[in-house]
């Protein structure tokens, strides 16, 4: 179905050809690829991992470093996707040689004598990894920290006289009691991650092949060419790849959410 | 008395739902009954803050209208939304069955409606429209004609030319009534820039898939269509995915983009997608770019009503024509877009709305229109209102107008588009010409088919 030209006159019923097409279609495997790269370095690693190692630290810490800290973090969750984007260009602007003014990033490096980058355009994807893990993390580290406050104390006082040190206890007692927990957050963050559209489409716009997201790719297809039969069947196969990895964690971690 | 079960509850509720629907009725519009006069409706897109220059010219060409035509009533139907969902909104409008009878929209798409069957072709009535057929310049007649047949009244068109700062040029020892001859000329001004003008970007063609269509037509198109060669050959209808012209245009591309002797602006700049407020609001204002090839509406940013007012843009901006590749006849080229109002296939009151549209186009009404929006007059004698050739820079760009070509408005073309942008990335990060070409050349086949494009020597 499309709105305008030849399909527009005489709309058919194409069953599954569209979803064949996809399958065939160079550019929306690489935006396949570009969307589970950006899943797993910037949420599941990113996100959670982070988010993960904050909770630990901030356990037991003196509540000023605590409600610091976490404020500082919870800013970058606060704030609008848009701006958030506009933030991130703005810290990366300027580059070798050009005549505008350098941002902030650029102007720490030739403070140091470093050369000068233009981020953006030279390694698009590595910031929007950075940038999206800035803005989630505090996301993950408010779910493992309440469920870490959840453990009971004598649990890893006990294990600690048994002589487990900091390794053992964190595999054998913390990890498996916040499972759940863990899989609530791996299961949000897959989600939000994949349906993610706005940060990335401020920062780049999706202009280079390698951060063209599949919601991006979805978005050009429907409202850019047109085709809105051919972006609609994108956005189904999102969300079966959603309901797939969902599954997968439910499975892995054993959890009924 | 038995408690209702739940097939009596679905019963009435139905019930109650056919009920509703002489209410509904009765709610419709119920002037299509042949007797009294008839409305005829225009849309247009209304966006962003006030002034709506299209309200304002509607209006007054509908006082007028009704005054003279007792039998037509006008309605305006102006659609709140950005260029996207606008389209999105009167596509779906136009395959009602209650269609706007005129609607607007960008020259460019006029093909792809038609193809989709929603515009009624308008040579008959525009046969019989003598201002037609003399004032409306042959170029902005050709833009909206489809498969041989015309289907819109262009209001307003733009143009695209080089703009040199005039202080950088007598800095570097340039004559300040620069006129570029041929592609090599542009290169060597911008050289001599570079070499005697240090801290100044010497020229920028838009570039890349981040600037998408100002890329493609500002900056590849305005190359293309200089060279012998062409985007598509309209003999055969068939897309041209290789040729010499295109090969010669992305090397222009490269050597503007050259890392060792760069000449355009840095990647930083070029390929973000705020380029264009970046040169216009930024670069051009404060000095720091000498040439740039760009379009007709320049000057309104720098305008004290512009999002960068500059007083001394008049005196400081020079203009030049875009010359062919070697000079060719017809010497210079530009490229038009523009927005047209056509007639909706489905509207049952065709005659009357083209007398809607042969009314609201008259020359005062069209030139006050197009003096408000800065718009270069599709209107040959609209250059005769003293306010439109007091406007700087209009008789120059309306002379551009004569020659002007435009893109091919088909439904693939956004997609090609796209692919040029591609292209123009690729030799920027230093492919070669040969490679980014043959590249494009296989995405155009997938994208139109191999029976519809064709390679040239």
């Amino acid at each position: 179905m499309a709105l305008t030209g030849v399909g527009a006159d005489t709309p058919q019923f194409v069953g599954f050809d569209n979803f064949v097409h996809i399958f065939r279609d160079g550019e929306f495997l690489n935006s396949l690829r570009v969307s589970l790269t950006y899943l797993v370095f910037s949420a599941l690693i990113g996100q959670a991992g982070l988010g993960l190692l904050l909770a630990l630290l901030m356990r037991r810490r003196n509540i000023v470093f605590k409600s610091i800290l976490g404020a500082i973090i919870v800013a970058a969750w606060v704030i609008p996707d848009v701006v958030a984007g506009f933030v991130w260009s703005a810290f990366l602007a300027g580059g070798p040689q050009s005549v505008l003014d350098p941002g902030l990033l650029n102007t720490i490096f030739s403070t140091f004598g470093l050369p000068r980058h233009a981020w953006l355009q030279e390694a698009p994807m590595t910031m929007v990894v950075i940038a999206n893990i800035w803005r989630g993390t505090a996301f993950s580290m408010l779910l493992y920290a309440s469920a870490l406050e959840s453990i009971p104390q004598e649990l890893l006082e006990a294990s600690s006289i048994d002589g487990a040190n900091i390794w053992a206890s964190l595999r054998y007692i913390i990890l498996p009691l916040i499972r759940g927990a863990i899989g609530t957050d791996l299961l949000l963050i897959t989600l939000a991650t994949l349906s993610d559209f706005t940060l990335v489409y401020v920062l780049t716009a999706g202009s280079n092949v390698n951060t063209e997201l599949m919601t991006i790719y979805q978005y050009r297809q429907a409202f850019q060419f047109y085709q809105i039969g051919y972006g609609s069947a994108i956005a189904l196969l999102i969300i079966a790849a959603g309901a797939i990895l969902s599954l997968i964690y439910t499975r892995i971690l054993r959890v009924d959410l | 008395m038995k408690k209702p079960t739940r097939s009596t509850r679905l019963f009435s509720f139905i019930a109650l739902l056919f009920c509703l629907v002489p209410l509904l009725q009765a709610c419709g519009d119920t002037s299509t009954n042949g007797k009294g006069p008839v409305t005829i409706t225009v849309a247009y897109q209304q966006f962003g803050p006030p002034p709506y220059h299209e309200e304002e010219w509607w209006k007054s060409a509908k006082t007028k209208i009704e005054a003279a035509n007792p039998n037509i009533k006008v309605k305006l139907m102006p659609i709140i939304a950005d260029e996207g969902s606008y389209y999105t909104k009167l596509d779906l409008m136009l395959r009602s069955n209650n269609p706007p009878d005129v609607v607007r929209e960008d020259s460019f798409l006029v093909g792809s409606d038609v193809t989709a069957g929603y515009l009624a072709p308008m040579d008959s009535y525009l046969d019989k429209w003598p201002d037609y057929k003399a004032q409306w310049f042959d170029s902005m007649q050709k833009i909206t004609t489809f498969n041989s047949k015309n289907y819109g009244v262009m209001d307003g068109t733009d143009v695209r030319a080089i703009w040199f700062n005039k202080d950088i040029f007598k800095k570097a020892g340039l004559p300040t009534d620069w006129q570029p001859k041929s592609w090599a000329e542009i290169l060597s001004a911008a050289h001599t820039i570079k070499n005697k003008v240090p801290g100044v970007i010497p020229m920028n063609l838009y570039s890349g898939v981040p600037m998408d269509e100002a890329s493609t037509m500002q900056g590849f198109e305005m190359l293309l269509y200089g060279t012998k060669d062409t985007l598509y050959n309209y003999q055969n209808s068939k897309w041209v995915s290789s040729s010499k012209g295109f090969k010669d245009a992305l090397n222009f591309v490269k050597e503007v983009y050259n890392p060792s002797a760069l000449l355009g602006p840095t990647n930083d700049i070029a390929l973000s997608t705020t380029a264009g407020n970046t040169v216009s609001q930024q670069l051009i204002p404060q000095g720091k770019l000498a040439i740039d090839i760009d379009g007709s509406w320049m000057g309104g940013t720098w305008e004290p009503n512009g999002s960068t007012p500059w007083p001394q843009w008049k005196d400081t901006m020079g203009l030049a024509k875009m010359p062919t590749q070697n000079g060719e006849d017809p010497k210079y080229v530009t490229l038009s877009g523009g927005w047209a109002y056509s007639i909706a296939a489905r509207s049952p009151h065709k005659d009357q709305a083209f007398e809607v549209i042969k009314n609201a186009f008259a020359k005062d009404l069209l030139g006050k229109y197009d003096i408000q929006t800065n718009g270069i007059a599709p209107r040959k004698d609209i250059v005769s209102l003293p306010e439109y050739s007091a406007l700087p820079n209009f008789p120059f760009f309306t002379q551009l107008v004569d020659f002007t070509q435009f893109r091919p408005g088909f439904p693939a073309y956004p997609k090609i588009s796209v692919q040029i942008d591609s292209a123009m990335q690729q030799v920027m990060n230093g492919k070669s010409a040969d490679d980014a070409m043959s590249a494009f050349s296989q995405s155009v086949e997938s994208i139109a088919g191999s029976d519809k494009t064709e390679k040239h020597p």
